[in-house]
């Protein structure tokens, strides 16, 4: 009776594991559900910052405007793809720091969808943005 | 009177079950990103013109709502965004540790947006802009 007893207390002190296997379950199912593997597609953008100066309003900087969707490049009216193509002939990416600055300017009213589709043109050849608002203060 | 055979159902072996589990969960834990990205929905916009990149630390957003976020907890005024951001990114190191994720919807109007580009600007930040990439042009 007494060894019996023993006996019992000894296989008592395995640890059980047979609920393991549901709670690794479960543990996949959350994991599964709030992961997403694909990676973040966009660009980088290191905008100067401060308000326009002096030096900046005698540079004879590039000029984007987006006004309604639609964009200027020197107050001249282009798609997207030629305004590609004028970026591109103008080899920003070669140019020293102050000259790769492109000046946007918008209005205000324009949605995001066609901002960021100039802001990666502009970036894509090399350009540095910086913001200019419909009041007219560079960002 | 003759006894019926006895049918015993297959055993599915399960003994390694668990450990392959346990492999899944490791394989996801290491893949995860747990930085809260948005609070509401938001259509990203689209361009040819970007790229693949890593993920930063700091992410902004703007739903289609309009509601901003930082770092998924929604703030009330612009003014409190580059306080927020200059607490998550790293100002005196590289440029990786200074990039925040801005992830605005499509549909958002400048005035909305311009600030919070300015104020992730101010705070020291290389703006990460997010969109979805486009092949064909418009």
């Amino acid at each position: 009776m007494h060894k019996r007893a023993k006996k019992k207390l000894l296989t008592q002190d395995a640890i059980p594991t047979t609920s393991l296997a549901d709670m690794m379950f479960l543990l996949l199912i959350f994991f599964i559900m709030t992961t997403s593997l694909a990676r973040v597609t966009g660009f980088d953008s290191e905008m100067p910052s401060g308000t326009k100066n002096k030096a900046m309003e005698n540079e004879q900087n590039v000029t984007v405007g987006l006004q309604g969707g639609k964009i200027t490049i020197q107050d001249r009216p282009k798609t997207l793809a030629e305004a590609e193509k004028d970026l591109k002939a103008m080899q920003l990416d070669k140019r020293p720091e102050k000259g790769r600055i492109v000046v946007l300017t918008s209005t205000g009213k324009e949605a995001y969808d066609d901002y960021f589709r100039v802001l990666s043109l502009i970036q894509a050849c090399g350009g540095v943005v910086a913001i200019e608002s419909g009041e007219g203060e560079k960002k | 009177m003759k006894k019926r055979p006895k049918h015993e159902l297959p055993v599915v072996p399960t003994a390694n079950l668990v450990d392959i589990a346990i492999l899944l969960i490791i394989f996801y834990m290491a893949c995860s990103n747990f930085v809260a990205q948005q609070t509401g929905k938001i259509n990203l916009p689209t361009s040819q013109y970007i790229d693949k990149m890593n993920e930063p630390l700091v992410v902004v957003a703007i739903d289609e709502a309009g509601v901003i976020s930082v770092q998924g907890k929604p703030v009330k005024d612009v003014s409190e965004i580059e306080g927020r951001v200059a607490a998550g990114i790293r100002t005196d190191a590289g440029p990786e540790k200074r990039r925040v994720m801005v992830r605005v919807d499509g549909v958002t109007k400048q005035n909305v947006f311009g600030p919070v580009l300015e104020a992730v600007v101010q705070a020291g930040g290389i703006v990460a802009a997010v969109g979805e990439k486009r092949t064909a042009p418009p």
